[in-house]
C-alpha cells in the first residue's frame, strides 16, 4: 500500500512558498503549482483539499517555527527592556534567517485568511499579555490598548527590518541594521511606552 | 489536513460543476451517501476538482454516481 511521501509532501511545499515570494498570492494556483513543482495537480490534491488548504497548512506550519523562535529563553516575566529586546533579537534572528518564510507570513497576515478558523496562536499571545500585565503592575508599561502598544513596542523594529531587507531606506542609503542601532530605537521605544 | 490516511482513499476527479446551483444540487448526493467520509470541490480550479475520502468506493462507482444526477467527472491523473 502507498503511504503519504512525506519528502514530496516538503518539495510541494518550498515550490509552493517559493511561487508565493515571487509572484504573491494572486498569481498563485494549483495547477501553476504542479506545473512548477513537477507532479501532477492530483498529486497536490492528495495533500490538501484545495488552494486556501494549502495556504493555511503552510502559515500554520511557518508560524509555529517563527513562535518558537520568538519564545526561546522568553519568560512572561522579565522586565520591559529585557524582554522586548529579546522579542527583536529573536524575531530577527527568525527573519534573516528565513526571509522568505517572514515574506510569506507577511503576505498572509495581509490576506483574508488569517481570519480563518483553522488559524490560530494562543500560547504565543497568553506569553506576549501575560509580558504586558507584569509590565504594568511593575509600573513599566502604561495602560493602553493592545494595537497601540504593538504599534510602538514592533512597529519601528519592523520597519527598520523592512529597510534592511530591501537594502535601502527612503533616502535612498543602503541602511543596515545593528545591535547599536536597535539599542538606540529601544530606548526610545521604552521612553514611549512609560506610564 | 486529514491526519491519519492513505493515498487509497482519496479520490480526485475533474468535473463539470461550474455554478453554485450544480454544486448545490449536488451537495446532498455526497453529504449523505453513508460511504463518503469527507468531501469538497475546489470551485476556485479552473478544473473544480473534486477530492473524496472514502475506503470503499472505487473511482468507477464515484464517477457512476455523479452521472446519475448529471455531473461528469473524470480522474484527474
Amino acid at each position: 500500500m502507498r503511504t503519504r511521501d512525506e519528502n514530496k509532501e516538503a518539495a510541494i511545499r518550498e515550490k509552493a512558498l517559493k511561487m508565493i515570494v515571487k509572484e504573491g498570492f494572486d498569481g498563485f494556483s494549483m495547477q501553476k503549482l504542479a506545473r512548477a513543482a513537477g507532479v501532477s495537480p492530483a498529486t497536490i490534491y492528495i495533500y490538501y483539499k484545495n488552494r486556501e488548504d494549502l495556504l493555511n497548512s503552510l502559515f500554520n506550519e511557518i508560524h509555529k517555527v517563527f513562535i518558537a523562535n520568538a519564545l526561546e529563553n522568553f519568560s512572561p516575566g522579565l522586565s520591559l527592556e529585557k524582554g522586548l529586546w529579546l522579542q527583536w533579537k529573536n524575531r530577527l534572528g527568525f527573519i534573516l534567517a528565513n526571509p522568505a518564510h517572514f515574506f510569506f507570513l507577511e503576505q498572509f497576515r495581509h490576506s483574508p485568511l488569517i481570519n480563518h478558523k483553522d488559524i490560530s496562536n494562543s500560547e504565543f499571545k497568553e506569553n506576549m499579555k501575560g509580558f504586558c500585565i507584569n509590565a504594568i503592575k511593575r509600573g513599566e508599561l502604561a495602560r493602553m490598548e493592545p494595537e497601540i502598544f504593538w504599534a510602538v513596542a514592533y512597529g519601528p523594529f519592523y520597519s527598520l527590518v523592512k529597510f534592511h531587507l530591501q537594502k535601502k531606506s527612503m533616502m535612498g542609503n543602503d541602511f543596515k541594521i545593528t545591535d547599536h542601532k536597535l539599542k538606540q530605537v529601544l530606548k526610545m521605544v521604552l521612553t514611549a511606552l512609560k506610564p | 489536513m486529514t491526519a491519519d490516511y492513505t493515498i487509497e482513499n482519496i479520490h480526485i476527479f475533474i468535473t463539470n460543476i461550474h455554478t453554485v446551483q450544480e454544486f448545490e444540487r449536488i451537495k446532498p448526493v455526497l453529504d449523505l451517501h453513508k460511504e463518503i467520509e469527507e468531501w469538497n470541490i475546489d470551485m476556485e480550479d479552473v478544473d473544480r476538482v473534486l477530492r473524496v475520502t472514502t475506503t470503499k468506493m472505487t473511482d468507477e462507482e464515484i464517477i457512476g454516481l455523479l452521472s446519475q444526477f448529471g455531473v461528469i467527472c473524470r480522474e484527474l491523473k
